[in-house]
């Protein structure tokens, strides 16, 4: 695989699962594949379109009931459809994230790499 | 938002009060300062008709804006941007007036740039869609000037008096709603809608640039090319700059001084039929490598703003040429060297000595330098002259007009162009006669000739950008005899016009829809420089500014789509490659005569998601504990299968076990897929009636197209995959040109992804086909060295005339 510029956080092999809220609505929007401090791809079976703007929570679990948040506002850059209909995956840009979430998130990053 | 409304339409109908108030004052003092007793009686009867009129239209005001104010949240319902009518000349008055709510939407978005970005952005969420457009942002410059249009149409009054209101409506009502729009992006910044959103520049994280650190103003001064002194000229005319309506009162129309109205009135004339300006697009600049060396995250290389010149790239980048005639750079000139007055020194020489050896061996009569020669005000006389006017009558090139997208120009009519240049020239100077042209002006008229042969000659302009700018050749001609200085000096506003023009044209223009780039704004200038007075440096300088700063933005739009496109393609790709990965794994579960269908279904969907997360997680690594554990439970879970499909149902233990760990695993990834695990497991009840299917036939691989390279194109092969991102390159198509953007070399897949002049996917070329074209001169590479254009055109008429004999 092509060096990536950032470190993608490999939830599954952790443990750890993430999903995503809306937080206009409340509403699962989906769960998130994997991230990185710019942005993340997720899988759902939400009808999502492209350049559509999102101000999402991230709730994270991992082992021992572990769990962190963080808010982000973010942009879908492109979607494709999955292999199982009416779902779909998205690739999320972050454009919007304040200080406190952007320290949570490499909390969780770092928790993720001492599993 | 409901008491936003309720506080801001009041609002907006309290600045349209004091509209009214000042009009009466305004329109007696244009009144006063009216040319003629006819505009004068316009105004006073244009005051006279809003006096009467006034509640008719505040009336309407209110009633319209309160019915539009929230139409962004009906996004089908897309409105029209003040002067979207540009493009329909069906009068002056309907086009001026376009032109000029336009301009004032425009100016006002820009001043408050960081604003509107992030207010659009956080309406776009509370929509549940994209960013809002700035033309439908509620209360928005554009939507107030679209529903002041609407309501001034109950006037029936003059278009003075109209762009007198308009201007005034800038002023009295546009200018405040930003202070109504700051309350409405607070309240959505408190309510934790994108509570954080900053503009600024954030391409690559270690190198944060806050934009906001300095007033777009600021920027736009540091960018804007150094402003040129029209004193060192003498007696530049003076006038209102564009964007200089910041004046305790408007500038009167028609009183001569309104560079807008004198603009708009220009581009109606037969030059230019109709002068279609894009509309302007509602994308921001968030993420912007413009000037940035190490910009995006995804390998950009930042274009220079300079211009452009077809020299070579230097060994550093492992493009150097393989010589003259390298197909890489076709088109390519022969360099620059940065001579400037020295340059222009050495080509007055040259020519000298040329009529000196022409005098000398006798082959031809060469005249003697005039005693009195005539002064510049003559020469530039003679070329403004219908005698030569006429004898030199350019060749229709065409315009762009109303509902047309393309100007065709043959090669044959460029040939036309550059006969009839040549024998403008020619005239000129016998217009002027031998007894009175100096060798000084001759050699000056020579000279901006060969600019313009240059020019004519240069592959990186398409015909049509060729043929617009050769319209230019007489009143260069003229500038260059009245003011020395054109040619002497590098920062003269002519030639940083020249240089941004081509540019522009090599760049922003796509021969196959001129109305999407910069062509039509090129059109304008041209028409407006034929048609300025003998003293047009504040106009050029003017005209540079503007079009610098237009293709500033567009190079920053760009970017910022550029990088998102790119994302994109970069998350797609890995995506497709985990897909194939997933497919694969999943695949040879499956046997080729046939498995129950449930099963298949299982497989080829929420598993093969599941593997297809598996491996975007790992990065593509296969080697892992939780890979090889799924491809052991999908084994075991094939077992179940074959053997029930063989008549044996596994034991309740088995399958209990089975289940579970599917429940988990997939249920842990996909939560939504917990529900096809049971699914599946129906296949082992005992009512189930087991369809036994053949799987579905792979899908065919896309067969590649044999290109046979030859030589030069197998060369190429090695080489293009070092062209670094940014490169232009123009592919000859046979519709026109197409001027496009390498933005990324995908390794893996050896594609080229192109992006448009927006930003947006343009093209995917395999590196044979691009090597292909390349060597086929179906298409060149253009780099950029920073050197001026009119100077490296210069130094090109220098190389002419160094193998002249």
């Amino acid at each position: 695989m092509e060096k990536r510029k950032h470190e993608r956080i490999a939830l599954e092999t952790t443990g750890w699962q993430a999903e995503l809220i809306d937080q206009l609505s409340g509403q699962k929007l989906g769960d998130v594949v994997n991230l990185s401090t710019n942005g993340l791809m997720m899988i759902t079976s939400k009808s999502i379109e492209s350049d559509s703007l999102y101000q999402l929570e991230c709730i994270s679990r991992g082992p021992d009931d572990q769990e962190a948040r963080f808010t982000a506002g973010v942009e879908v850059l492109w979607t494709s459809p999955a292999s199982q209909p009416d779902t779909v995956w998205a690739g999320l840009q972050i454009i919007d994230m304040d200080l406190e979430s952007r320290q949570a998130m490499l909390r969780l990053k770092s928790k993720i790499k001492d599993g | 938002m409901l008491r936003w409304q309720s506080q801001t339409i009041p609002a907006a109908g309290s600045s349209l009060t004091n509209l009214f108030d000042a009009a009466d004052d305004v329109l007696i003092e244009y009144a006063d300062k009216a040319e003629n007793n006819a505009v004068q009686a316009k105004f006073f009867d244009g005051r006279r008709e809003l006096w009467q009129k006034k509640h008719e239209v505040a009336s309407l005001f209110n009633e319209n804006l309160s019915r539009e104010l929230f139409e962004f949240l009906r996004p089908a319902a897309r409105a029209d941007a003040p002067g979207a009518e540009v493009l329909s000349l069906v009068s002056k008055d309907s086009f001026e007036r376009s032109l000029a709510l336009q301009t004032i939407c425009e100016q006002a978005v820009k001043k408050h740039l960081e604003l509107y970005y992030a207010l659009s952005q956080r309406l776009g969420v509370v929509s549940g869609g994209p960013a809002t457009p700035y033309e439908q942002l509620p209360a928005g410059p554009h939507q107030l000037a679209k529903v002041f249009e609407g309501a001034a149409g109950a006037l029936n009054v003059e278009r003075q008096v109209l762009l007198a209101l308009f201007t005034l409506f800038e002023r009295e009502v546009i200018r405040e709603s930003p202070l109504w729009h700051h309350e409405l992006n607070e309240a959505l910044r408190e309510a934790g809608v994108l509570p954080n959103l900053r503009y600024e520049l954030k391409l690559d994280p270690n190198r944060r640039i806050r934009r906001t650190d300095k007033t777009d103003q600021e920027r736009q001064t540091e960018s804007a090319p150094s402003a040129y002194s029209a004193g060192s000229f003498g007696g530049a005319r003076s006038g209102t700059p564009v964007g200089g309506n910041r004046s305790a009162n408007p500038t009167p129309p028609g009183a001569g001084a309104d560079v807008r109205a004198s603009r708009s009135d220009a581009v109606t004339r037969p030059f230019t039929g109709t002068a279609a300006e894009p509309a302007s697009e509602p994308a921001l600049p968030r993420y912007s490598g413009f000037g940035d060396p190490d910009a995006g995250s995804c390998g950009f290389h930042a274009d220079s703003d300079a211009g452009l010149t077809s020299v070579r790239p230097d060994a550093q980048g492992g493009l150097a040429s393989t010589g003259p005639g390298d197909p890489l750079y076709a088109g390519a000139g022969e360099g620059t060297r940065g001579l400037g007055d020295q340059l222009l020194g050495r080509i007055r020489e040259l020519l000298v000595a040329q009529r000196s050896r022409r005098m000398q061996s006798g082959s031809a009569y060469v005249r003697p330098d005039p005693a009195h020669p005539a002064s510049a005000a003559s020469v530039a006389a003679a070329i403004d002259s219908g005698q030569v006017q006429q004898a030199s009558a350019m060749p229709e090139t065409g315009v762009l007009q109303d509902h047309i997208q393309r100007v065709v120009v043959p090669r044959e009519l460029l040939e036309k162009l550059r006969v009839a240049l040549a024998t403008q020239r020619s005239k000129i100077k016998e217009a002027v006669g031998d007894d009175r042209l100096s060798h000084f002006d001759e050699d000056t008229i020579d000279i901006v000739g060969m600019l313009f042969e240059v020019m004519l000659n240069d592959d990186r302009l398409n015909n049509t950008v060729k043929a617009l700018l050769s319209h230019l050749h007489t009143p260069y001609l003229k500038l260059a005899v009245r003011d020395r200085a054109f040619l002497r000096n590098r920062e003269h506003p002519a030639r940083q016009l020249l240089d941004n023009m081509v540019e522009a044209g090599s760049r922003w223009v796509d021969e196959r829809d001129l109305t999407q780039g910069v062509y039509p704004r090129l059109q304008r200038i041209v028409d407006l420089v034929m048609k300025a007075g003998d003293r047009p440096l504040m106009l050029l300088q003017e005209l540079n500014e503007g079009l610098a700063a237009d293709i500033k933005l567009r190079s920053e739009r760009q970017q910022v789509r550029e990088v998102r496109t790119v994302e994109s393609e970069k998350g797609q790709a890995r995506l497709d490659e985990a897909r194939a990965a997933a497919r694969r794994a999943t695949r040879q579960f499956v046997k080729a005569s046939g498995s129950p269908a449930r099963f298949q279904e299982f497989l080829n969907g929420p598993w093969t998601d599941y593997l297809t997360l598996l491996y975007l997680r790992s990065n593509g690594n296969t080697d892992t504990a939780i890979w090889h554990g799924a491809h052991a439970l999908c084994g075991r879970l094939a077992q179940c299968v074959d053997a029930l499909s063989a008549g044996t149902r596994p034991t309740d233990a088995t399958l209990g076990s089975l289940r579970g760990e599917l429940t988990h695993r997939l249920g842990d990834a996909i939560p939504q897929y917990e529900a096809k695990v049971s699914q599946l497991f129906d296949l082992f009840s005992s009512d189930h009636e087991i369809a036994i299917v053949a799987p579905p036939p792979l899908p065919e691989p896309a067969q590649p197209v044999k290109i046979r390279l030859t030589v030069g194109g197998s060369a190429l092969i090695e080489r293009l995959p070092k062209l670094p991102p940014g490169t232009w390159v123009v592919f000859h198509e046979s519709d026109g040109d197409r001027v496009v953007k390498l933005s990324w070399f995908n390794r893996k897949t050896e594609r080229f992804l192109f992006v448009d002049q927006a930003g947006a996917k343009a093209l995917v070329v395999p590196l044979k086909g691009l090597a292909d074209k390349i060597d086929r001169e179906q298409a060149h590479v253009l780099l950029a060295t920073g050197a001026s254009y009119v100077e490296s055109s210069l130094e090109r008429a220098l190389n002419s005339l160094n193998h002249r004999p």
